[in-house]
Order: C-alpha cells, then sequence, then structure tokens
C-alpha cells in the first residue's frame, strides 16, 4: 500500500535579506494506491517543490507528509521507498548505462545476480539491452530518459516521483515516451507522482490531475472532469489550447430572460441570452459584474449550424484566421475581448470580414470575478 | 594557424630562435649528463662533450645512486602523502562548501581564502619553525606531509568548490535518493567526474611539495631523513667536489619526476598553465 | 526517530534547525580538518608573528616585551636597506627580462608546423620537471672559477679579455660622465634618480585622456600629495618615531582622496611619490617641483597638439629622459672602479663583492621561463585568426604584427606574469641561501630581505628581530597583492 499523504504542507525560503517566500502554503492532497497523479501548473507554482519535499531533498517547513502508513517527514531519502527521475536525467556521465542503473542497488548491497537479473529485466521492459554498455554521452536525448526511468525501475520503489521528465525531448520524442510512461504505469502498478508545465501531458497521462498555482492547490480531478467541470477561472483557462475565452461584463434582465453584456464602454457590446441553466446560475448577480467563459471549439461558425437559435448568435471582425488543417482558428476582435473560435474548415476567412458565430451555451460557464470561482 | 603561404625566412627565423632558447635551457642538462661520466680531472681537461666510452666512469652513478636513493625514497615519501592528505582534506571541505547552505559557510570558505591573501609563509617563517619545534616534528618527514597537506588546501578548495557548484545537482540528489552518502557520493561523483581536474591540482601540489627547500633545510637533521632538495644541497656542500658524482646525483634526482611526466605530460602541461594563472 | 507530533505554527529558530542538525554536524566534520589544519598551521604562525614582533626573542631562553624597538631597528638598518635596493635591482632587471620569453611565445604560436609546434611546447615544459635543486647547483657550478663553464667560455671566445678590456674603459667612461652628472643633472635635477623620476612623471601625465576643467582639481591633490612629506620633514615630524603618525595619517586621507578623483588610475601615484621621497631624502622641496615639471611637460604639449600626436609625443620625451638617465647611471654610477678580476681568466663569480650583482643578474640565461611562456601562450590562443588577416590586409608586416597585434593583445598576461615575477623577487630566497650562503655572500652583497630575516633567526638566533623583519616584508607583499588584485580585475 503506497498512498502519498500531504497534510497542511509548507515550504518556505529565507533569503540573507531575512525575508521570507512562501513557494507552498500548506496544501492537502491525497494520492491513492497505485494513482498516477499529475501535479501541473506554471512555473513558480510550488508543483516541483512539493515533489522535491516527497522525495526528501527539500526539508518541509511545516505540515506532514506521509507515504503509506508512515510520517516520513524526519525520514532519509534513501528510506522512503521512492524513486524520482529528473529533468536532465541526472546519469552519472562517466558509467555505463548498466552501471547507472545498478548503482542504487549496489549501494544497497543487493547480491550480484540479484543487480544483473533487475537491470536486465528493467532493459528489457525498455529497450535498452542493446545500449547496456554505452556512456551516457553516446544515447540519444529519448534513451537517456529511458535510462534514467530505468534507473528507477530497478529499486522497485513504492512510489515513482517524475520532475518534468520530458521537457528536455523533441515534440515527436514526448508524444512517444509519453505513452511509453503511460504504459509502464499499468505495467507496474505503482504509485506515481508526476510534475509536469504541459497540459497536454497532464491530461493524456494522469490518473488525476492537481491544478496548482502560487502554492496553492486550484483543483483536483480525473481529466476530463477537469476539462468540462472547472472549478475556477484558472484551471478553465490553463487546461485547454486553446484556452478558453473569457468575457467580463453584467447579467443584465432583458424581456424577462437574463442577458449577458460584455463590458465594452463606447462601441456595441456583445450580448448574449442565458439559457436557463446559465440564468439559474447567474440569479444572484443581476445587475452585477460576472466572467462568461466558453471554450473555443464551442464556438461555431453560424453557417456550418443547421438549426440556427439566433439568441445564441453574435457577430465579430475577424482579426487573425490560422487555418491547422482540420479546423481553423479564428482570433476575433470585440474592441474591449478578444476570443477565439476553433470552426472547420470549410470556409475560407479573410482579416476584417465580419462573421457570425453560434455559441454551445451548455457548456458554457460562469465565474464570480471576484473569486474567480466557477458558479455552480 | 594554416596560413597558405607560409614565409621560409620568417619560419627559419622562428625556428632558429627557439632553438637558441632551447639550446641554453638544455646545456645544464647536457653538461649535467658529459660531467657524471668524468673524474674531476676529466672535467678540467674536457668539460664540452664526452670522452671516449673506455674511460666513463660509471662508478660516478653507482655512488650516486647509494647516496640519493634514500633521499628520492624520502621525497616521494613527503610528496605522495601530502598530496594524497591535501587531497582527501580537500575533496570533503569543498563538497560541503559547494553542495549546501549551513551557517558558517561562508566564514570557513573565506578562511580558507584569506589564506591565499595573506602570503605568510615567508614572513611566519620563524614562528612556523618555533610550532613545529613545539610540536615535536622537528627531525621527521610527517612535518613535512603536515605542511604540504595545509600548502595545498587553498587553492585546492577553490578550485574544486568552482567545479563541484558546476556539476549538476541532480546527480548528488539522484545518488542520495539511491541511498549515497556523504562520502560515498565524494567518492562515486565527484572523483570521477572531477578527475581530470584533480590530477591537474594534485600534480601543483606534488611539484610544490617535491621542491620545498626551506622547510627540510630548517627541519631534517639526520641524513636519512633528507629529502631531494635538501640533500643534493649537502652534497654540494661537501669539502671536496666530485664534479661527476654529483651531477650523477642530479640525474638520478631527476628520473622520478621525468617517469610521472612521460605518463601525465597533457596533465603536466595544464597544470603547469593553471598553476601559473591561479599565482 | 520520527515524531510525528504537530510542530508549531511560528517555526522559531531551533525548530528551523533542529531537523538539520545532523546534516550541519556532518557537514561541520567534512570541513574540520581544513579548519583545523589551517588555524593551526597557517594562522597560528601568522597571529604569533605579529605578536612575537613586538618581542626580544631568542628562544629558548629570553622572551621579553620591547615595543616597537624592532621595528625601529629594522628601519635603521642599513643592512635592511641594502638587501631592498638589491630586490629593486632585480625587479629592474625583470622588466628586460620579460621579453625573451614573450618573444619565445610569439615564434611558438606562429609557427606553421602544428607537430613541431608541440614538440617545442613539450621541451618548453621539460625544464620544469627536472627539480629546481639541480638547475641551482649546475648553474652554482657554471660560475665556479676555476671549472665553471661561463670562465672557460669566456676565455675561448675572448670575452674574457673584452671584460679585461673593459675593467679599464667603463672607469675611465664613468669618470668623464662624473662632471656631467654631478655638474648639471645634479643640481638641476637633485641627482640621477631625479632626473628619472621626472621621466616617470612625465609619462604619468601622458596617460591622461581628456583636458576637462576638472584636471586642475587633480593637478592639486597631487602636488598636495607631493608637499605632505617635505612639510613634514621640515616640521620635524619625520625624525621622531613616535610623531610618524602624523604624516602617516595624512597621507592615507590624501590617497583617498586621490581615489575618489582618479577612479583605479590613482594606485600608481603613491609609489611615484615613495619613490621620490626616497630619491630627494636630502632635498624634499624638489619633489613638488618634479611633480611641477611633469605637469607643465604636460599642459605645454597639450595646448600645442591634439591629443593622437600629443600623446605619443609626451611619452617619448619622458622615455627619452628616462633612458639618458639610465644610461648615466649604467656608464657612470655601476662600473666606476676596476675590479681586477679578469685579467687571471678566473673571476671568481660568486666570490668578489663586485660581480655577484652581475652574475645574480645573468643567472638563468636566456630568461625564458617555461611558466611565462605558458601563460604568454593562453593569451596568444584567443588571439582570434579574423584580427591576424585583418591586421594582414592593412598591410602590417610580420614584425609590425608584434608590436601592434601581439603585445597590446596580450597586455594582460604580460602583466599577470609580471605580478608574479615582482611577487616572486620579494618572497623569494631560497636561491640566494644556496648560492651565497645565509649572509648574502661576499660584502653582504646578495643579501635580500627574505634572506635576511632568515638568517637573523636562524643564524644569529635573534627571532624576535626576524620576525618584524618578516612583518615589514608581509606589509610590502600585501600592498603589491592588492594593487596585483585591481590590476588583474580591471582586465577581467
Amino acid at each position: 500500500m503506497a498512498e502519498v499523504t500531504l497534510k497542511n504542507l509548507v515550504k518556505e525560503y529565507r533569503d540573507d535579506k531575512r525575508t521570507t517566500f512562501r513557494a507552498v502554503k500548506g496544501i492537502n492532497l491525497e494520492i491513492r494506491d497505485r494513482e498516477f497523479m499529475v501535479l501541473v501548473g506554471p512555473s513558480g507554482c510550488g508543483k516541483s517543490t512539493s515533489l522535491r519535499m516527497i522525495a526528501g531533498l527539500e526539508d518541509i517547513t511545516d505540515g506532514e507528509i506521509s507515504i503509506g502508513d508512515r510520517v516520513v517527514n524526519d525520514v532519509q531519502p534513501k528510506d522512503r521507498d521512492i524513486a524520482m527521475v529528473f529533468q536532465n536525467y541526472a546519469l552519472y556521465p562517466h558509467m555505463t548505462v548498466f552501471d547507472n542503473m545498478a548503482f542504487g542497488l549496489k549501494l544497497l548491497k543487493y547480491p550480484r545476480d540479484e543487480i544483473k537479473k533487475r537491470v536486465d529485466d528493467a532493459a528489457d521492459i525498455l529497450g535498452l539491452e542493446s545500449m547496456l554498455d554505452r556512456k551516457p554521452k553516446q544515447l540519444s536525448g529519448g534513451q537517456r530518459q529511458r535510462v534514467a526511468v530505468g534507473r528507477a525501475i530497478v529499486r522497485k520503489p513504492k512510489v515513482f516521483l517524475f520532475d518534468e521528465p520530458l521537457s528536455n525531448l523533441d515534440a515527436k520524442m514526448r508524444v512517444q515516451m509519453r505513452t511509453e510512461i503511460s504504459k509502464l504505469h499499468a505495467r507496474l502498478n505503482a504509485t506515481m507522482i508526476y510534475v509536469t508545465h504541459d497540459q497536454v501531458e497532464a491530461m493524456t497521462m494522469g490518473d488525476r490531475i492537481c491544478v496548482m498555482k502560487d502554492g496553492n492547490i486550484m483543483q483536483v480531478a480525473e481529466p476530463l472532469d477537469l476539462y468540462n467541470r472547472p472549478e475556477n477561472m484558472f484551471t478553465a483557462g490553463f487546461i485547454g489550447s486553446p484556452p478558453m475565452n473569457f468575457f467580463y461584463g453584467q447579467v443584465v434582465p432583458e424581456g424577462g430572460r437574463l442577458v449577458f453584456v460584455e463590458k465594452n464602454d463606447g462601441n456595441a457590446p456583445i450580448r448574449i441570452t442565458l439559457d436557463d441553466r446559465l440564468a439559474r446560475l447567474a440569479k444572484n448577480y443581476e445587475g452585477k459584474s460576472i466572467v462568461f467563459g466558453i471554450r473555443p471549439e464551442d464556438i461555431s461558425d453560424a453557417l456550418m449550424v443547421t438549426h440556427i437559435d439566433e439568441s445564441r448568435c453574435l457577430t465579430a471582425k475577424v482579426d487573425v484566421s490560422e487555418p491547422m488543417g482540420a479546423e481553423t482558428y479564428l482570433y476575433f476582435d470585440t474592441t474591449a475581448h478578444s476570443f477565439i473560435a476553433r470552426v472547420h474548415s470549410e470556409h475560407k476567412f479573410d482579416f476584417g470580414q465580419q462573421v457570425k458565430v453560434s455559441l454551445d451555451l451548455e457548456k458554457a460557464h460562469l465565474f464570480d470575478p471576484e473569486t474567480e470561482d466557477v458558479l455552480k | 594557424m594554416s596560413e597558405t603561404r607560409v614565409s621560409k625566412l620568417g619560419e627559419t627565423i622562428k625556428i632558429s630562435y627557439l632553438l637558441f632558447v632551447l639550446f641554453f635551457a638544455f646545456v645544464p642538462l647536457f653538461v649535467m649528463i658529459v660531467v657524471s661520466f668524468k673524474s674531476n680531472e676529466q672535467y678540467l681537461a674536457n668539460p664540452w662533450f664526452f670522452d671516449h666510452p673506455s674511460t666513463w666512469k660509471w662508478e660516478n652513478w653507482s655512488y650516486a645512486w647509494d647516496m640519493v636513493s634514500g633521499y628520492i625514497a624520502n621525497s616521494i615519501f613527503v610528496s605522495v602523502s601530502g598530496t594524497a592528505i591535501t587531497l582527501s582534506i580537500v575533496l570533503m571541505s569543498s563538497y560541503a562548501i559547494a553542495r549546501y547552505d549551513f551557517p558558517g559557510k561562508n566564514i570557513i570558505f573565506y578562511l580558507v581564502m584569506a589564506t591565499m591573501f595573506l602570503p605568510g609563509t615567508v614572513a611566519a617563517l620563524v614562528t612556523l619553525f618555533d610550532l613545529l619545534v613545539k610540536l615535536n616534528l622537528v627531525n621527521s618527514l610527517w612535518a613535512l606531509v603536515v605542511m604540504a597537506a595545509v600548502g595545498g588546501q587553498v587553492t585546492g578548495v577553490f578550485i574544486l568548490r568552482n567545479f563541484i557548484e558546476d556539476i549538476p545537482k541532480e546527480l548528488f540528489e539522484s545518488a542520495q535518493l539511491d541511498g549515497a552518502g556523504h562520502l560515498q557520493q565524494i567518492w562515486h561523483i565527484i572523483l570521477p567526474l572531477s578527475a581530470s581536474i584533480i590530477s591537474v591540482t594534485c600534480i601543483m601540489d606534488f611539484l610544490h611539495s617535491w621542491n620545498n627547500v626551506i622547510l627540510p633545510l630548517l627541519l631534517l637533521r639526520d641524513d636519512a631523513l633528507l629529502t631531494i632538495p635538501v640533500g643534493l644541497y649537502r652534497m654540494d656542500g661537501e669539502y671536496v667536489k666530485q664534479y661527476g658524482e654529483l651531477m650523477a646525483g642530479f640525474a638520478i634526482a631527476s628520473v622520478p619526476l621525468l617517469i610521472l611526466f612521460v605518463f601525465s605530460m597533457k596533465l603536466f602541461v595544464k597544470g603547469l598553465s593553471a598553476g601559473a594563472v591561479k599565482g | 526517530m520520527a515524531t510525528p507530533n504537530s510542530k508549531p505554527k511560528n517555526s522559531s529558530w531551533i525548530a528551523r534547525y533542529a531537523p538539520k542538525s545532523k546534516l550541519y554536524l556532518a557537514l561541520y566534520l567534512l570541513c574540520l580538518p581544513t579548519i583545523l589544519s589551517l588555524l593551526i598551521f597557517s594562522y597560528y604562525p601568522k597571529i604569533d608573528v605579529v605578536i612575537m614582533s613586538f618581542f626580544r626573542w631568542k628562544p629558548p631562553a629570553v622572551k621579553e616585551f620591547i615595543g616597537l624597538r624592532n621595528f625601529l631597528e629594522a628601519f635603521s638598518d642599513p643592512q635592511f636597506w641594502q638587501s631592498f635596493k638589491l630586490v629593486g635591482i632585480l625587479l629592474m632587471a625583470n622588466l628586460l627580462k620579460l621579453w625573451p620569453g614573450i618573444f619565445a611565445a610569439i615564434a611558438l604560436h606562429r609557427l606553421a608546423n602544428d607537430r613541431l609546434r608541440y614538440i617545442f611546447q613539450v621541451c618548453f615544459v621539460v625544464p620544469m620537471i627536472i627539480p629546481g635543486m639541480v638547475w641551482l647547483l649546475i648553474w652554482k657550478s657554471f660560475f665556479e672559477p676555476d671549472f665553471g663553464l661561463l670562465n672557460r667560455i669566456l676565455n675561448a671566445t675572448g670575452g674574457m679579455k673584452l671584460l679585461d678590456w673593459m675593467d679599464t674603459a667603463m672607469p675611465r667612461i664613468a669618470s668623464i660622465l662624473d662632471p656631467v652628472t654631478n655638474g648639471i643633472i645634479g643640481p638641476a635635477f637633485g641627482g640621477l634618480g631625479g632626473l628619472i623620476l621626472v621621466g616617470a612623471l612625465v609619462i604619468a601625465f601622458g596617460g591622461r585622456k581628456e583636458r576637462d576643467s576638472g584636471r586642475f582639481m587633480q593637478y592639486g591633490l597631487l602636488l598636495v600629495g607631493s608637499l605632505i612629506i617635505p612639510i613634514c620633514g621640515a616640521l620635524g615630524l619625520l625624525t621622531t618615531p613616535a610623531l610618524l603618525l602624523i604624516p602617516a595619517v595624512l597621507i592615507v586621507i590624501w590617497m583617498v582622496f586621490l581615489a575618489r578623483q582618479l577612479g583605479h588610475s590613482w594606485i600608481a601615484w603613491p609609489f611615484l611619490l615613495l619613490a621620490g621621497s626616497m630619491v630627494f631624502w636630502g632635498e624634499l622641496w624638489r619633489m613638488p617641483l618634479a611633480m611641477f615639471i611633469g605637469i607643465a611637460v604636460f599642459e605645454i604639449i597639450r595646448s600645442r597638439f591634439d591629443y593622437f600626436t600629443g600623446r605619443p609625443l609626451i611619452n617619448w620625451i619622458g622615455m627619452g629622459i628616462l633612458t639618458i638617465g639610465s644610461a648615466f647611471v649604467i656608464f657612470g654610477q655601476i662600473w666606476t672602479e676596476p675590479i681586477e678580476q679578469f685579467n687571471l681568466g678566473t673571476p671568481a663569480w660568486l666570490g668578489n663583492q663586485d660581480l655577484v650583482i652581475p652574475a645574480l643578474l645573468f643567472w638563468g640565461f636566456p630568461w625564458v621561463g617555461t611558466v611565462g611562456v605558458l601563460i604568454y601562450l593562453s593569451g596568444l590562443q584567443n588571439i582570434s585568426k579574423d584580427v591576424y588577416e585583418a591586421a594582414e590586409l592593412d598591410g602590417v608586416g610580420p614584425m609590425g604584427m608584434i608590436f601592434r597585434i601581439e603585445l597590446p593583445l596580450i597586455m594582460t598576461q604580460v602583466r599577470i606574469n609580471l605580478i608574479f615575477m615582482t611577487i616572486g623577487t620579494l618572497v623569494q630566497y631560497e636561491t640566494f641561501l644556496i648560492l651565497l650562503g645565509p649572509d648574502g655572500g661576499p660584502g653582504n652583497k646578495g643579501m635580500v630581505p627574505g634572506l635576511y630575516m632568515f638568517s637573523s633567526a636562524f643564524s644569529e638566533g635573534r627571532f624576535g628581530y626576524a620576525c618584524s623583519l618578516g612583518m615589514v616584508l608581509f606589509v610590502i607583499i600585501l600592498l603589491l597583492t592588492i594593487v596585483y588584485q585591481k590590476y588583474v580585475k580591471v582586465d577581467k
């Protein structure tokens, strides 16, 4: 059993001038046994620091970390039953691939046969059999990464920790290694904690994702929950590419219905008539400011929609159009906001053209601009 | 420079200048070899070149070997153990200083560095001698070993700290996760990764203690304990000089470093330039 | 071990460090050998030498506090000053001994054949491998009067005859120059030293870049500095030891002002003035005068020419004065009496008090130090090929290349090497001990400060006095090290 539990975990750095910087601000997180948990967030959000505290490489300012049933705050890293894969691989340049993988076991005084068996097994899993005699310098980026993973595997730890392991690879290699690590997780059946800043990695690999910002956890959820039901503007904006469009404005009653009116001084604002679901959410916000959020793929070219509901349509000026092949990204400008739509590529769009788009209000979200939380 | 046009005249001038300089640099060595085969009478008669091989005085060499071999053994003992102790001490402290933040770290570092800017070895010779007398280290090779170890600290810590700071810290962290303690991290990571820079500093330290004159001159009394420089100095000071024996002794005394040099030519060149730049 | 009880929210100092204490303990243990060995064998003797310099100390019996008397004795000890004079001569010689090494490095660097270059480079390293003592003793044998190769070469080539002829010719030249020195240069400049100092001052002023109005402030400051010592001398502050503190404080204050006014180029001036007060010891009023002449030459020339023609002109004038001064010293001051050693063909180079210093200067011919060559080479290797090609297109010949391209570009390395040589010359005394013995050879002519310290302690048993000599030496080296730090930093 290897759950990892973080309780009120705090990390403070103190520099020479006696100012303290809180990198992690009291987070609580429960990682289940055999779960693939991804910590994701922009740089400086405290995700790596948290991981390094779990590893025991940083000491804990306050709070508690337990692995399994054991509180590990004061346990040496080597005794925590974990293994870690680093961003720059951290391979020992003077050792062969075999020695790199065997190093930890040698220190633990494993018998030679056992070491050889474990390394061979790991090499087999990772397809490194033919490279065991090479030095790291002679390997490609992807191969090095595999050796780094292999070094973790041979120790058969309860928990694997990955610190942005793919960010030094090129795009193609990254996709490949992504699936390999996922497969590995399925095969090894161990708890894995994976830190990345790349939301695509987070979405594709994680059983659950923990979104962090400025030392706080914003949301912990399964990937699709996170995508479809973000709890705050940060998560909504961070997950998904291109990101969710946000419109700042007000909800005003108009002819018995609630209408979202974009905040757009002096120009003709966008008006979106809210449907019943959104209206229910917004009923306490009549006359107050609110944020309307909708993902680019939920905005479609009105010409392609069969049953046009005029109340859900709006017309805006195309600023840039980026044909991606299967679809086209349209960047609109309403003078107060710019937003992006992902539309089919059937039509060609010109700069400055007025285009009518239809919004899928079922998938839209409303946020409180003060708390940035979603309205539920 | 790989110029297409090579001026014949220019090359000749350069080469002849270099040959001129090197000629004078090597004349003493040549003379050493020539005279080592001569008796004083032969030397007086013809110092310029070898005599007929049948008149060569091989016994100069065997006599010199009896004299010098003991000095060589002492020098090797002092320099090797001094360098080894320096290296191990320096590795430990520069590892601690380079890798961790701990209270007093800067104080320790400046304590080491300040000795570089306090040129005390000359000024403090008298009190150092007094200290060694009090510690009962007179007439002991260990005094030289200890002083060699002390002398190597400053540059060693300075160079190694910079080097260790440049090693990615994930390597250490990874080893730490694998269960390596401090000494194991030094042994398994620093030592192999910084092998070349370590050997350069070692060569510097080695040369330094190999050539040290003043301290052994002051400290060593017994003839059996003398190191090469002092031993040779004593041989030279004998009342009636046998130049042939003396020169043979010089030649024999030069051999150990020559052997070392042959095996580590590149490191020597590097070490000497590095030693030159740091002062 | 693990105590999962809740920790205080506001982590106190103890709570912050307690969990790390085990780590810290390990780290301190790792540093302990370094700390201990340095404290015992490096710091303790250095602190002890400061303390013991105030003692009359003859181990094991005598140890008695005597205040500053050791220092006072040192400053009035002619032997001590004599030893610094020798260091001065050796330092001057260093300026000349620098060149063969530079040329060798350039020649080596320019060799077209890579393999040949490598072979030469290795050959230059080999001498370093031979123990220093072996070199020293072989060279010593060269100087032997009967066996020594030097005399035999001189006899074989006729050099000895030349020396014998010069032994009569040089004193004659000196006697011809003497009236000029005493009749013209003496009254006008206060002696040859004064002439040389004026040349140095002119060059120093020639280095000024701008003719901004602020320069008069700087001139004022420099003149004030040159007046401090003469005025203190006139007031009698220099003769009573207790009052020496006043001029010292004044000079320090002046140096601080100077540093603020001139930036990092101030460092040469205190040395020039120190040299001045030594040269003009009897007639200190000449110091501000010399300073004034320097300023005047600069201002007159710069008011007639622009910067680009004016500066070289000033340098030429300064160099000219320096050359004339040095020529008068070399031909008029050194070889004034016949030595009468050469006629027999067996001069004892290290055994005659007139020949010791020439022998020491000749020492190590052709003066190509391995370390120096390697330093220069590292500098030369940093010069990009483009620079050479550009210079070639501009029509710079092979000789021009040395002075227009290579030398300016390796100035940093030259400077570093010069500083090493300088400090080495000040510190090093093993050579002199081994060649000449603890007394510095015949007439103590080969006594350098370090050797004097050594022999006071270990031949005369005056440990306390040796400590105070060591302190003086230490302060001088420390000052030089500071200068050296300053210069090297500027270029990095």
